[in-house]
């Protein structure tokens, strides 16, 4: 019995249970190449697992590691079956929301087949609008993060970082012009929030690649740093998408650093 | 009369047709409504200078530009009539009879920036009738316009389409259960959200109060809301319910960011 066994209450175990076993024919359907009829609905499985992820989504700032890492597994797996849709930024941050899930729920391995498996969405990481290129490329950095398919995905996450500076002064003026003329600050706070995000994966990638970042070995504080403004900013901005994400996206990125801990002291 | 605290009301008109009902209400008051405007709507509204150069600062960490997000920040406008309606609307039916509604901003800050970015979530709060607790998402519109419905009501930046999408769409609701999470963990928000969030996961996702606000300078008419109240009702049934309120007021829109920034006499 957890603070959060309401949710679990509500949503009913039938329902639970359905969506568990939903999301299993539905893998085994996919690996045999087999058509066949969806006893459940997409929008009901959506609705299980967006509440199993709520229940994980509750236990992110707490201390109960074990409640969240079991929260989140079973959220990971009704979620991982479901369809990502057919925009490929609305795929990715899917996505990266279920990666999210498995790394919570330590199944890092299922997650790192998903993504070689689903392959990653082929995102506007050059767009010519500001606003698009900026959320294509975070979102790519941390599917990479999640991936990490040899050196290449961990090169590839410092390479958008950098792609991102070098083409601001170009790009951003622009957009942001359009902002200003809709007296609207939010895209302001958006990219903000973006570039906290960016840094936070620049960060893990090279802590990930290296065991260290100039020279330091304990790299939570300055993670710390960059999700508190990355949720701060996107809280002024009034940009729940973006606050959400962010809130996932730390907590996902303490268990990483963990990991890759527990892998220095083996 | 019927008392919104210190914005009295006459009740226009009224109306019902399966999960959705409407009112129309008329302020008369055209002293009092500008009191409420100072006193009330105000302090939601208007922000204090130079509040993001903490932000400015931490941004200066990540290794990217700062001025031009800079330049956009300092450029806040002065609010808007819509943004006006907006906090107005909140103010509002948090003062309703009959029943409680939160919204739940912990901080000044908070208060000052509530308004969400998805479609149709203007408004994210709570509403306890007795032992009852729904979860309660709307959208505010304001029209000067003279002809009813007005154009806010239409098409795919309309309330009605709007108010749809936040009671069907998921991905929509999935954000707003987790951002409210974060903005509701001491009580007396806590409680207010699991009873919320547990009726409506009881519910399939149905039990909510969908709330649609709209604002008017003209003479109340019910064509404003009877027809989008019967469109809505035949989309969302029970349990869902939809409430549509029209406020009258007696001061044009167009003037309201002039009267927040002046001094009480």
């Amino acid at each position: 019995m957890t603070a959060d066994s309401w949710i679990l209450e509500s949503l009913g175990a039938d329902k639970i249970r359905e969506a568990t076993e939903e999301s299993a024919r539905r893998r085994l359907r996919s690996a045999l190449g087999a058509d066949g009829g969806a006893p459940l609905s997409d929008e009901r499985m959506q609705f299980v697992a967006n509440a199993l992820e709520l229940r994980a989504f509750r236990l992110l700032d707490g201390d109960d590691a074990e409640a969240l890492r079991h929260a989140s597994v079973q959220a990971f797996q009704v979620a991982r079956s479901l369809p990502r849709g057919s925009v490929p930024l609305d795929a990715a941050a899917a996505l990266v929301r279920v990666s999210c899930l498995g790394v919570l729920g330590d199944r890092g391995a299922d997650v790192r087949r998903l993504l070689l498996d689903e392959g990653l969405p082929v995102l506007p990481v050059d767009a010519s609008d500001w606003g698009t290129r900026v959320s294509a490329s975070i979102l790519d950095m941390w599917l990479r993060l999640f991936r990490k398919q040899g050196w290449e995905d961990l090169d590839a996450v410092q390479q958008r970082v950098a792609g991102l500076r070098a083409d601001q002064r170009a790009y951003e003026p622009t957009f942001l012009a359009r902002a200003e003329e809709q007296k609207d600050a939010r895209p302001a706070w958006e990219l903000m929030s973006q570039y906290h995000l960016a840094k936070a994966a620049e960060i893990l990638g090279v802590y990930l690649s290296q065991g260290s970042v100039e020279g330091h070995y304990d790299i939570r504080e300055q993670l710390e740093a960059q999700f508190d403004r990355a949720i701060a900013t996107a809280g002024r901005g009034q940009l729940m998408e973006q606050e959400t994400l962010a809130r996932l996206l730390a907590r996902t990125a303490r268990v990483l650093v963990d990991q890759r801990n527990d892998i220095k002291r083996a | 009369m019927t008392s919104a605290g210190a914005l009295a009301s006459i009740i226009s008109y009224q109306g019902q047709h399966g999960s959705a009902s409407w009112e129309g209400r008329r302020v008369a008051d055209a002293k009092r409504f500008t009191g409420f405007l100072r006193d009330v709507v105000r302090p939601r509204v208007v922000d204090e200078p130079a509040l993001f150069e903490p932000d400015l600062r931490g941004l200066a960490t990540t290794g990217m530009a700062t001025e031009f997000v800079e330049r956009v920040l300092k450029a806040v406008p002065e609010p808007e009539g819509w943004e006006v309606g907006e906090a107005l609307a909140e103010c509002a039916l948090k003062q309703d009879s009959g029943r409680e509604v939160h919204w739940p901003w912990n901080t000044v800050r908070d208060r000052r920036t509530p308004r969400a970015s998805l479609p149709g979530t203007d408004l994210v709060g709570f509403c306890r009738q007795g032992e009852t607790v729904l979860l309660l998402f709307g959208e505010v519109k304001t029209s000067s316009e003279a002809s009813a419905p007005p154009n806010v009501m239409y098409g795919g930046s309309g309330m009605t389409w709007q108010l749809e999408e936040s009671a069907k769409r998921l991905d929509i609701q999935r954000s707003l259960l987790q951002w409210l999470h974060a903005r509701c963990r001491v009580e007396p928000y806590r409680d207010l959200y699991e009873k919320a969030v547990s009726r409506y996961l009881c519910s399939e996702g149905k039990e909510l109060l969908i709330v649609g606000v709209l604002i008017r300078d003209t003479q109340p008419n019910e064509a404003d809301l009877q027809s989008r109240g019967k469109a809505l009702s035949g989309k969302l049934g029970a349990p869902t319910r939809i409430e549509l309120i029209a406020w009258y007021l007696p001061v044009p829109i167009a003037d309201w960011p002039r009267l927040l920034q002046e001094e009480a006499p």
